[in-house]
């Protein structure tokens, strides 16, 4: 008589779940993870747009995006401007979303509260396009950026050349940046600082402890799986960027000190119909991303330990 | 029973039915036409279908490669000179058919950018020149005469340019910046350089090249400031007399009529010929170039015959055009009758272009233009040496022909 398979409650929800983990599973299987095979399996033939043929050249495009200067635009100019950017923008936006957060949660009247996170949010849900058309006008030499870098600096009609000059150019690329997403993570903030209980604090200022004290002894520490996160999502999302530095591109800027890998990947596969050369590009930034994510997650390790 | 019957013909009728998806770059007074032509078409021709879809330039030049590239795409296109040999060499585009295309009703070279062997790959739609339009009230206002050199521009815009100290205020002209090979290689042509070179070779006559470029870099930010790539498109705000003079098309006048009547009714703007440097060694002008009706090989044997009876209906229309659009298309008939010199000034644009040639429509066309565009905007905005901008262009325009 055959025997009847027995399973425990764990087992057979575990059962579901993966059941229910399929759909996402097939969605990223062919949106994410087919294209990425296909991207590395690309990256070694000298695949070119349109044309039909194309034959395996083994590391070729790897040597040559790494020795050549890729008719003008190398991708070392394209790591360098992706980390500059990256860097400029990530770190401030997390500090000043936390502290925008922190802030916010500070205010005792919920629709205040609302209404700041609505204005802060608003500018994410606007279009790349409509962003950067709305800062090449301040960033017009008669605009408000001219005018408030004079204010600021004391000086008087000083062009600043924010779409013109190399460091200037960098510099606007992360304010348009900056601008666009920092809602984004200041809502993620306050969701974290919302979900730490309320009893600590009251324990704290039971125990005298100061505001300042409070934040940086009980929220920083306890908000660490947050930071991580939204540190993590921001700097992902810095390396990927390239719609604004597009745009400003298209608007006559100079390419070259905003040419980020996205950037040059665009030209060379889609412009330049390099197709193989493009990939293997692709899969040097999602390496880059891999190592920034790994090293990130090694830094935060200690936040998984955070129990209320 | 006749119902039935009616009902089973008219399904048919349906299944018959092609659809040709039109795509075209935005063009306001030209979008008024078409959509009145394919009405006609349509009802000329009733199971066909036309869908049109109106992109902005630089999204046609991405989606129609990458559509094609995967299986899929327009039946029926436009794209300009330029823009169209990758597709030509790859296999992409689909023969005129023979039937429909008396090419001897066009003006020698209409098929040139579109010619591969000794097949046909495109209808030419628009033939394009620049000249400058001027205005001329503004001018006589400040007693300067009517400019014919690059270097008498340079002396209007610094006359009459407005700074508030370093800041561009007003700006008197500027030039059509992303479209380099139209008017920068002319202006090197007119130094005695070239694109192409006699013996094959790219970005030919280092010192016309040089001299050109710091011509370029005089003109912007870092020079005199008098115009610059990333400021608003001069042609735009000539419409509105914020800018004095331009380089544009024929079918900027109806732009002008448009926009602003008064100023198109009056005699306050003119158009010259293409400006000439004073030291010039060639007399060139403005490089013409073509925007062709081009149809997509993968389509089916009947959307690909439905899509040029639709280009062929549309240039069957040429008259409307130039009237309604002031777009030219190179049938010998309008070239050489009257109905361009009727239009303003219209004699100036068919006079310059008997000093013009073709824009370089080979291969790499497109990204030359670009690199070309990179070559000025780093020595405008950049301050590189014109001497170093032109080794680094010849650098990377050769490393688009290297294997």
């Amino acid at each position: 008589m055959k025997k009847q398979k027995i399973y425990s409650i764990e087992r057979k929800q575990a059962r579901w779940g993966f059941i229910f983990t399929i759909p996402c599973l097939a969605f990223f299987a062919i949106f994410s993870f087919y294209p990425i095979i296909y991207a590395f399996l690309t990256s070694f033939t000298n695949r070119q747009a349109i044309g039909r043929n194309h034959s395996f050249v083994g590391l070729e495009n790897y040597i040559y995006i790494f020795t050549k200067n890729n008719g003008g635009f190398p991708l070392s100019n394209s790591i360098r401007a992706t980390i500059v950017f990256t860097l400029g923008t990530f770190v401030p936006m997390i500090v000043i979303s936390l502290i925008v957060a922190a802030f916010l949660m500070q205010l005792r009247k919920d629709r205040y509260r609302g209404f700041f996170q609505l204005m802060y949010y608003m500018p994410a849900v606007l279009s790349s396009v409509v962003a950067a058309a709305i800062w090449m006008i301040i960033f017009d030499p008669r605009g408000l950026m001219n005018q408030v870098s004079n204010f600021v600096m004391r000086t008087t009609g000083i062009d600043y050349n924010w779409l013109v000059d190399p460091l200037m150019l960098q510099v606007s690329t992360m304010i348009i940046y900056f601008w666009k997403y920092i809602g984004y993570f200041v809502i993620l903030f306050i969701t974290g600082l919302a979900s730490i209980p309320p009893t600590i604090y009251e324990a704290a200022t039971v125990d005298g402890s100061s505001r300042w004290h409070t934040f940086w002894r009980i929220t920083l520490p306890l908000l660490k799986p947050t930071t991580a996160m939204v540190s993590i999502m921001a700097m992902l999302q810095c390396l990927k960027t390239f719609s604004t530095q597009f745009m400003l591109y298209q608007g006559g800027s100079p390419r070259a000190p905003i040419d980020v890998i996205t950037m040059n990947i665009y030209f060379t596969g889609i412009r330049n119909g390099r197709l193989g050369r493009a990939s293997a590009m692709s899969i040097v930034l999602f390496v880059i991303m891999l190592v920034f994510t790994y090293l990130q997650l090694v830094a935060n390790r200690s936040s998984e330990d955070v129990e209320y | 029973m006749f119902s039935v019957i009616s009902l089973l013909l008219s399904c048919q009728r349906q299944a018959e039915e092609v659809v040709i998806e039109y795509w075209t770059h935005a063009d306001e007074k030209r979008e008024e036409l078409e959509a009145r032509l394919i009405d006609e078409f349509e009802s000329e021709y009733p199971g066909i279908k036309v869908e049109r879809r109106v992109l902005s330039s630089a999204e046609l030049l991405d989606m129609v490669p990458s559509s094609l590239e995967a299986g899929e795409g327009p039946v029926l296109f436009n794209l300009s000179s330029e823009e169209i040999s990758s597709l030509l060499i790859s296999g992409a585009l689909e023969p005129v058919d023979g039937s429909i295309l008396d090419t001897s009703l066009f003006i020698d070279g209409s098929f040139e950018g579109v010619t591969l062997g000794d097949k046909i790959y495109g209808i030419p739609r628009e033939y394009t020149n620049w000249c400058l339009y001027v205005n001329k009230a503004a001018l006589d206002e400040a007693g300067l005469p009517l400019p014919r050199t690059w270097e008498d521009i340079v002396g209007i815009a610094e006359s009459l340019s407005v700074h508030d100290g370093p800041i561009l205020r007003n700006r008197v002209f500027d030039f059509r910046y992303p479209y380099y090979l139209t008017f920068f290689i002319p202006m090197v042509e007119q130094l005695g350089g070239s694109l192409v070179g006699p013996d094959g070779s790219f970005v030919y006559g280092d010192e016309a090249w040089i001299k050109a470029l710091s011509f370029m870099q005089e003109w912007g930010p870092l020079g005199k400031n008098l115009g610059s790539p990333t400021l608003v498109n001069a042609r735009t705000l000539f419409n509105t007399e914020d800018s004095l003079m331009c380089l544009s098309g024929l079918y900027q006048e109806e732009r002008i009529k448009e926009q602003n009547p008064e100023f198109y009714g009056s005699d306050r703007w003119a158009v010259l010929p293409f400006p000439v440097f004073e030291d010039s060694v060639a007399d060139v002008s403005g490089l013409h170039y073509m925007h062709f009706f081009l149809v997509n090989a993968a389509r089916s044997e009947r959307e690909k015959e439905a899509g040029w009876l639709l280009a062929s209906f549309f240039v069957d229309h040429a008259d409307q055009y130039l009237e309604e659009v002031g777009l030219l298309i190179p049938l010998r008939d309008m070239i050489e009758g009257d109905k361009v010199q009727e239009k303003p000034f219209g004699d100036v644009f068919i006079s310059d272009l008997g000093r013009s040639h073709a824009v370089y429509s080979g291969e790499h066309a497109s990204e030359i233009q670009n690199l070309i565009g990179e070559a000025i905007e780093n020595v405008m905005l950049r301050g590189m040496s014109p001497e170093q901008a032109v080794a680094s262009l010849r650098a990377s325009v050769n490393y688009l022909f290297a294997r």
